[in-house]
């Protein structure tokens, strides 16, 4: 009888909180359309919320639900 | 001295005329706008043929000062036009219901067809009721137009009317809905937004645009005046009017009780109006319509003024408020914001506000830029900017929530009393204050969701409704102890926004 095995996703995420390149995300869904409404829908982002953010790349979503979603390093 | 005397009175009588002149035309503005606003459009004044969906009016007007305006003079000026869109939905709204044309034939010229006779026949028909109004006891009437049919009528009946209709007859309209209207003025801001950003932003003062959506044309005004006794065949018109007998009436006087004596009658009057307009203005190029009578008696004459080219009398239409950075609010129908003082407010707008926040901080942004080239005034700003810090506080005091990926649920991303993280000087307000803003609209938007996912409950349902509210409310208390200790320090804001226009390339 060996020490039972810790499942896979608690496992992942015990490293995730020990490791200093953790990474979250956030995703900020909109109804944008064209680029110009997109890139400002971002600068918003970029301006307010996500301005005190350790930003690792940002992403833009078109299917299912769009927006723009960010990853950070917590 | 009395040279001296009678000059002072002659002054004092040629600016008592001149005041009486300017309030008797400014009644006339108001009278005809109370007839047309009592029909729910919003009046044109002068009428002109030149107003159409589309058109985009800039309104630097506060909604209360607009009110105030428009109770007193009964219209307002639509003297800022900045754009002429033309609407994509035309097609779209009248096609299964009237031939609307298509690329090659646009509307509204094909409808338009200026100085044709088929002009405005396709458009869709508009009635308007039958105005009323009576004679005041000094003479005239109790309401003054701006139709020539009344002092021609008022004319042939020497003077001695008592009372009167007026009816707008032969109106069409037009229009487009609001949603496709909508999205064309939003699309046309994005393209022109260094053109609105400077009409927004200013906290003291929302600037607007004004939108036309529908308007209402007349081809043909009826005027018909009755009075008390009969009248003779001394009258005078004030422009060339030819006078057309359609239905003979007969007279007072029983020994002219025939029809050709009342059609000769009318031929003489016709030649008095001809003859009284060649004095007037010499040419047949007389303002306004064509005025015919359609019938007439002793003691009442009824007056067709026909336009040339039908004229636009009124429209329907929506305000949006210009945000910072030119960022548009949503619309409201004109008729609410003048008529009921309904504001296009922006603060309460959750996305508008997020903008204004992140334009907050791209001003500290070249604010700062500007400092680190040496700008000694960007220099203060910034120190003065820096100071705000405490603003934000060192823990949340409500939870921050979110969603982490398409479709994934809402959850608490920053727990209450948790750090604020490292941002420091201004960027730390704009940093708090966007959260919370992203916040509340991501709740908000849970909450217009049946079916949104909230981590911590298995389904939707009262439990989650009662925690996005509790959530909610916390989120907004906390913005808006922010928000109270940025309004305190106004006078800094406006600094920056001042000092940040004057400044080039």
């Amino acid at each position: 009888m060996g020490k039972p095995k810790k499942a896979p996703v608690e496992a992942a995420v015990t490293a995730a909180a020990a490791s200093p390149l953790a990474e979250e995300s956030l995703f900020e869904p909109d109804q944008e359309t064209g680029n110009a409404g997109k890139n400002r829908a971002l600068v918003i982002l970029l301006g307010g919320p996500w301005n005190g953010l350790a930003i690792v790349r940002v992403e833009r979503i078109e299917i299912g639900d769009s927006g723009w979603r960010v990853v950070y390093r917590e | 001295m009395r040279v001296i005397v009678w000059i002072l009175l002659a002054l004092a009588a040629s600016g008592c005329a001149r005041a009486m002149s300017d309030r008797e035309l400014q009644r006339v503005a108001r009278d005809w706008s109370m007839v047309i606003r009592a029909s729910q459009i919003l009046p044109v004044y002068p009428l002109t043929e030149d107003l159409q969906p589309g058109d985009i009016f800039l309104v630097q007007v506060t909604v209360d000062e607009q009110a105030k305006t428009y109770r007193e003079r009964g219209f307002l000026p639509l003297d800022n036009l900045i754009f002429r869109l033309d609407p994509r939905g035309y097609e779209t709204f009248y096609r299964r219901s009237f031939e609307a044309g298509d690329a090659e034939h646009p509307l509204p010229k094909h409808w338009l067809e200026p100085g044709k006779p088929a002009s405005w026949t396709l458009a869709p028909n508009a009635s308007f009721p039958t105005y009323a109004f009576s004679a005041r006891r000094g003479g005239g009437f109790n309401v003054a137009l701006p139709v020539q049919g009344i002092p021609v009528g008022l004319s042939l009946l020497g003077g001695d009317a008592t009372q009167g209709t007026i009816t707008i007859a032969e109106a069409r309209t037009y229009g487009v809905d609001t949603i496709s209207l909508y999205d064309d003025v939003r699309q046309w801001a994005e393209n022109n937004r260094p053109f609105l950003q400077n009409y927004g932003g200013d906290p003291q003062r929302t600037n607007y645009l004004r939108v036309i959506s529908r308007v209402y044309i007349t081809g043909r005004i009826n005027v018909s005046l009755q009075g008390s006794k009969s009248s003779g065949g001394t009258a005078s018109g004030g422009a060339d009017k030819p006078v057309d007998l359609v239905v003979p009436n007969a007279g007072a006087d029983p020994q002219k009780n025939t029809l050709e004596a009342y059609t000769s009658n009318i031929d003489k009057l016709n030649a008095m109006i001809s003859k009284a307009l060649e004095r007037a203005s010499g040419s047949n190029l007389a303002p306004g319509g064509t005025v015919k009578i359609v019938s007439a008696s002793s003691g009442s004459i009824s007056l067709a003024e026909d336009f040339a080219r039908p004229l636009v009398i009124g429209y329907l239409g929506f305000d949006m408020a210009i945000g910072p950075g030119g960022v548009l609010g949503p619309p409201m129908p004109t008729h609410a914001v003048l008529e009921h003082g309904v504001s296009p407010a922006l603060r309460n707008d959750v996305a508008v506000r997020l903008s204004s926040n992140a334009t907050l901080g791209l001003d500290y942004g070249t604010l700062k830029a500007l400092d680190n080239k040496g700008d000694t005034t960007a220099k203060q700003l910034v120190t003065e900017f820096d100071a705000l810090e405490a603003l934000a506080p060192a823990t949340y005091p409500c939870n921050i929530l979110s969603v982490r990926t398409p479709g994934g649920p809402l959850m608490v991303i920053r727990a209450v009393g948790s750090p604020l993280g490292t941002a420091a000087g201004f960027d730390r307000v704009t940093f708090y204050r966007g959260q919370l803003l992203a916040s509340i609209r991501a709740i908000k938007r849970a909450q217009g969701n049946p079916a949104a996912a909230v981590t911590g409950f298995t389904t939707p349902g009262p439990d989650a409704e009662v925690y996005l509210r509790e959530q909610l409310k916390a989120n907004e208390v906390a913005l808006s102890e922010v928000d109270a200790g940025l309004e305190k320090h106004s006078a800094l804001l406006t600094r920056m926004r001042t000092f940040l226009a004057g400044v080039e390339g």
